[in-house]
């Protein structure tokens, strides 16, 4: 059962590389990025370590059951709907990102339309399983696409073409103080415990013992997210591309396999884990959204139109956004989300304190 | 209130009708004794030797009315209604003085033990169970001697009126599962039922299914193999198919023979099964969206020659695959239905003579063929049937997919199937998830449902 603890954490560590932290990190490479990674593994494991011995004092406890005992009436509700509005963005960023991959690298003749909505139908349908069920979902995906990813991370960290003078220059700048926004793009590797708001309803006895593998992993697929495309393209090359790391993978080849290019194993793989990540964010909005604004007392009939209604609801913004978005809309929105993301972290952390000091109290 | 005798005239009068209804009275010096029974459903050699020879036979006395109530094949007469019930299925009404007796006579000729057909493997039994219901059980006791298997009767259908034997071992049986299961059957609601897989319809509690929850098999070897797993198993008289059951995915990925060959063995071939699951559901969509989408993909040389083999079709590579898979869906329909004799013939000229014109004429590409060629082989690598059915339909629901989206839609397409595998369950029991022996898993059942359930009520 704790493994899904652990998948939660690795698959958001896996997200990095298709959100826009590699771009953000690399477009403040001189200024502060590479301390900003360094701060970053101290605080995510901070906040990771304080979160789950925390959370272990509060056992099947999610957001909302915390919150209805400890705030007043109200308060608890638009709490929840606003943490819902971070994963959901969080899983609708994601698929915009993703479509506009798939538009620019793989089916050029596909439209913003067709893409997003056969994802949000998928999406629409998975987010409504119970919670055990995406869990499960998470696991198959995660289990079946990593070893491949960590042969494409190798074998990138490997190319004898990757340009260890360029790393090493960026690497020089590591004096300078991080701004907000490169700490808050570098901590996102370690968001993934933050699920555990609604998953927590699962767990009765949370292991941490291997928590201390988390600054190890994190920390390493950081560091290879950003420092791979620098090597690969050059310290000062690298910022010409809009999407650094389908650049990278598109410059590697397998020389004696099925498949030479590399960006569509890539895409693949990512497309699985992206798919499974967007699932698990609208899940826990769903989740907390049904929580907040649904009557104790609803039947099970009314919880089911509801639920469709949210689902809906999900789709429609998030096509409606997708039409206005443009690429550098949307990377200036992921920016905005990923700071907003790295102060809610604080808060969500220092409410499940509060909330297992008083709640073990009474 | 009628009298005995009238009782049976009744009776007499009502079955009388049908032509293969016998009354036979015998007289002898100890009065008179009319049987009533269906030719056709009783062994009248067996009424012969323990009914009219005995009755013949001096020294007797006037006990014949004890003799009749101390044999095996007795049971009481309780009312018209349910003799009659039991008449139709060979029992012998007897009428002697003064009073009913029913004996059970029946006699089935189909209680051959058959041969394993759809399951077979290469070393293993290869005699599965029998038609007749009570040497089905006899076969499964003697593999399964153990004082704790209980069976339980029951009747299924309102008309047919089967036999069913439930079984399971006590032991390792999960209680809870054993109240639903036994409230499921009680519930079903059906006029006919003569398979299994007709039961597990009527079992499972959705309307609309494509992947079956339940295991149909027809090896006594798998039975006792699951019923020390704690699973539960359904006999039907009729049919020499047993139902297993809950069963999730693993189960029907898995043939006996993995149990009986060495270890790198058992998992190579489970491997080689997993890949054949992944070529027959996606190698068609693969093509459509490699050929019509992203030829870039695959190595020049390779995207050229598929390129030059499809010079001659006129038509978008999703008409061709199309074109092809229902051939290839007609050849596999006909060759069931086809007599054994003809059937490899059928085969032979559709699949060797068809496909080599279609090339030949332009139709389709060589390489298509291949294509088809290795997703009906892979197909049929699954080793039970039901899976290999809802297999064979939902690749074509990645087809469509990748015919509209290319590669995201093979994604998308593999996703689904897999989402939608991860959400069935077969009596509480999730149908597709990784390490399935979890000491997690009733805590966990209990937890989500009271989650996702719970917080409503």
């Amino acid at each position: 059962m704790n493994r899904y603890y652990y998948y939660l954490i690795f698959h958001n560590m896996l997200m990095n590389v298709l959100a826009f932290v590699p771009t953000i990190l690399i477009k403040q490479r001189y200024d502060g990025a590479v301390m900003a990674m360094i701060l970053s593994v101290a605080i995510g494991t901070a906040l990771i370590l304080l979160f789950s011995f925390q959370l272990r004092k509060l056992p099947g406890m999610g957001l909302p059951e915390m919150a209805e005992r400890m705030l007043p009436f109200g308060l608890d509700r638009i709490m929840n709907v606003s943490f819902a509005a971070i994963y959901y963005t969080a899983g609708m960023m994601t698929m915009l990102v993703f479509a506009d991959y798939t538009i620019r690298f793989v089916n050029p003749d596909l439209n913003n339309y067709q893409v997003i909505g056969v994802f949000f139908i998928l999406v629409g349908l998975i987010c409504r399983f119970p919670s055990d069920r995406v869990l499960y979902f998470l696991e198959i995906v995660l289990v079946c696409s990593a070893p491949l990813i960590a042969f494409i991370l190798i074998k990138a960290a490997l190319n004898p073409f990757l340009r260890w003078d360029s790393v090493v220059s960026v690497m020089q700048f590591v004096w300078k103080t991080p701004s907000y926004s490169a700490l808050a793009a570098a901590s996102y590797v370690f968001t993934g415990y933050a699920n555990m708001a609604v998953f927590n309803r699962l767990f009765h006895k949370l292991d941490c013992r291997w928590l201390w593998g988390v600054p190890i992993i994190g920390g390493s697929i950081l560091i290879t997210s950003v420092f791979i495309p620098i090597g690969q393209l050059g310290s000062d090359g690298v910022e010409a591309f809009v999407y650094p790391w389908m650049t990278t993978a598109d410059s590697m080849r397998i020389e004696l396999g099925f498949v030479e290019r590399v960006l569509f194993i890539f895409y693949i793989l990512y497309g699985g884990i992206a798919f499974v990540s967007m699932a698990v964010h609208w899940h826990v909005a769903h989740e907390l959204v049904l929580s907040a604004l649904l009557p104790k007392k609803a039947t099970e009939k009314l919880r089911n139109r509801f639920s469709w209604t949210t689902v809906a609801l999900f789709s429609g913004v998030a096509m409606l956004i997708g039409q206005y978005m443009s690429d550098q809309l949307l990377f200036r929105v992921g920016n905005w989300w990923l700071q907003i993301r790295f102060a809610a972290e604080f808060g969500l952390v220092l409410f499940v304190i509060i909330a297992a000091r008083r709640l073990r109290r009474t | 209130m009628e009298t005995t005798e009238q009782t049976f005239q009744r009776l007499n009068e009502q079955l009388r009708q049908s032509a293969d209804v016998v009354r036979h009275d015998v007289v002898s010096d100890k009065g008179r004794m009319c049987l009533l029974y269906i030719k056709s459903m009783c062994d009248q050699k067996k009424i012969h030797e323990r009914l009219i020879v005995p009755f013949h036979e001096t020294g007797m006395g006037s006990d014949f009315s004890t003799y009749l109530l101390s044999l095996l094949e007795y049971s009481p007469y309780q009312t018209a209604k349910k003799a009659l019930e039991h008449f139709q299925k060979g029992i012998v009404i007897i009428f002697y003085k003064n009073q009913l007796y029913l004996m059970d006579f029946s006699s089935n000729p189909n209680n051959s033990i058959e041969d394993i057909l759809v399951e077979s493997v290469v070393q293993g039994p290869t005699k599965g169970l029998s038609e007749d219901i009570e040497i089905s059980l006899t076969l499964i006791r003697s593999r399964y001697p153990q004082p704790t298997l209980r069976v339980m009767q029951g009747i299924a259908g309102s008309i047919s009126r089967t036999r069913v034997a439930m079984l399971y071992d006590e032991r390792t049986v999960d209680p809870k599962l054993l109240q639903t299961v036994k409230f499921t059957f009680a519930n079903i609601d059906a006029e006919v039922i003569q398979t299994v897989n007709q039961l597990q319809l009527h079992m499972n509690k959705k309307k609309r299914t494509l992947f079956p929850t339940m295991l149909t098999t027809e090896r006594p070897d798998r039975i006792v193999y699951n019923l020390a797993q704690g699973k539960i198993v359904f006999l039907l008289n009729g049919t020499h198919f047993a139902l297993v059951l809950p069963a999730v995915f693993f189960d029907f990925m898995t043939s006996m023979e993995d149990l009986y060959q060495s270890y790198w063995v058992g998992r190579f071939t489970l491997v080689l099964r997993y890949v054949a699951l992944l070529i027959s559901l996606t190698l068609a969509a693969w093509y459509v969206a490699l050929t019509s989408f992203s030829p870039e993909v695959l190595r020049v040389q390779l995207s050229l020659s598929i390129a030059g083999s499809r010079a001659t079709v006129p038509y978008p590579s999703y008409v061709e695959v199309m074109f092809m898979l229902v051939m290839m869906e007609m050849l596999t329909e006909a060759s069931i239905r086809l007599p054994k004799s003809i059937g490899s013939t059928a085969t032979t000229v559709g699949g060797l003579i068809l496909g080599q014109a279609a090339t030949q004429a332009g139709l389709v590409s060589n390489i298509m063929i291949i294509i088809v060629a290795s997703v009906a082989i892979s197909n049929f690598v699954i080793p039970i049937n039901t899976m290999t059915t809802g297999l064979r339909v939902s690749k074509y629901v990645i087809l469509l997919l990748a015919t509209i989206f290319g590669l995201l839609g093979i994604l998308v397409g593999t996703l689904a199937v897999v989402a939608y595998l991860v959400r069935l369950d077969s009596f509480g029991q999730p149908y597709l998830r990784f390490f399935y022996k979890s000491p997690f898993q009733a805590e966990m059942r209990k937890t989500s449902s009271n989650a996702n359930g719970g917080t409503g009520t």
